[in-house]
């Protein structure tokens, strides 16, 4: 099972990237390549950074925030946040038109990063940069990618 | 006066309203709903103020028909989650999830609030905060479903995939209704 969830997580970056590739081929004055490697590369550095870090920091320094979250520890079943967020791009560049598949891309980013602090105790206690690093992260990794990909737009 | 106390206890519930879903409270569900219709009719202003249509019916119409359908709608939506989630063995109340459901859009308001901002410097870009709103009101229902504690790993994720499609639907419904 683990091993299925981890197949669909890079199924679905490959999925946000190929989409994000044919918008700004499409609608976006950068070419294909390009714009599906950025998204590629943001996405599994992502993936690795935040996961590495949460399961450093679950057993070292950080407790789990109190309630029912014990099942939820592993980092897979939080990067399972990425279903819907692909599901609705997918919905909406088909079927709706809307072609802003980098927004999808980068609220999955800093939702998935909230969700990992959330995991690690923020908002719980005292504040600590340890709880909230997944955090800033996510915003910073959202941050700069909006500048790359909105520069090929 | 309101207290304090409540004060503070409001501003925690809209910005956590999965803690909804944790307690045994009655709530007032027809009361909640109208926070998402106002949600929806704001998201329909800013549609309408991008699209530069010029007519008031047209203003009026959109505002009526988006705060009439985010009514009914959220609240087909928290009928439907709790009768799922009751059939997977979570004892749960419709006033919980339809209040839950309502306040979440606490997010969405923020990402309207500052579309509204962002119109003086890209006058187009309605669409992105909408959805970015969709996706952040999607949060609080599915760490709410988390935090009921089941054991299957794939059903927040898919409830809140059913609960961002039916909306994302709607607003496109809205729109050509509407338009």
């Amino acid at each position: 099972m683990q091993k299925f969830k981890l197949f669909l997580i890079i199924l679905i970056i490959v999925v946000f990237s190929l989409f994000i590739g044919f918008e700004i081929r499409d609608y976006g004055n950068g070419n294909f390549t390009k714009a599906f490697l950025t998204t590629l590369i943001f996405g599994i550095t992502f993936i690795i950074i935040t996961t590495a870090y949460y399961v450093g920091a679950k057993t070292s320094f950080v407790r789990l925030s109190k309630g029912k979250k014990e099942d939820y520890s592993n980092p897979l079943d939080i990067w399972l946040l990425s279903i819907p967020m692909c599901v609705l791009m997918i919905v909406a560049y088909l079927i709706l038109q809307w072609h802003v598949a980098e927004i999808f891309f980068c609220t999955m980013i800093s939702l998935s990063g909230m969700l990992f602090a959330d995991n690690l105790g923020r908002g719980n206690g005292k504040w600590h940069i340890e709880k909230s690093l997944p955090f800033f992260i996510g915003c910073v990794v959202t941050i700069i990618y909006g500048i790359v990909i909105g520069g090929m737009k | 006066m309101i207290k304090k106390s409540k004060l503070k206890k409001a501003i925690i519930y809209l910005l956590n309203p999965s803690l909804i879903l944790d307690n045994n409270n009655k709530y007032r569900w027809y009361f909640f709903l109208l926070y998402p219709a106002a949600g929806w009719s704001l998201f329909f202003l800013q549609v309408y103020i991008t699209q530069h249509y010029n007519s008031i019916s047209t203003l009026i119409k959109m505002l009526v028909i988006s705060f009439v359908l985010g009514y009914i709608v959220n609240l087909f939506i928290g009928i439907t989650l709790t009768w799922i989630l009751r059939s997977i063995k979570h004892r749960l109340e419709y006033d919980n999830v339809i209040s839950c459901i309502s306040l979440s859009h606490t997010y969405m308001f923020f990402s309207l609030i500052l579309g509204f901002l962002y119109m003086f410097f890209d006058p187009a870009s309605s669409v992105t905060f909408g959805v970015t709103g969709v996706l952040c009101t999607l949060l609080p229902i599915y760490s709410g479903i988390r935090n009921l504690g089941s054991k299957h790993a794939f059903i927040p994720p898919l409830l809140a995939t059913y609960v961002g499609v039916i909306m994302l639907f709607c607003w496109k419904l809205i729109m050509i209704i509407g338009g």
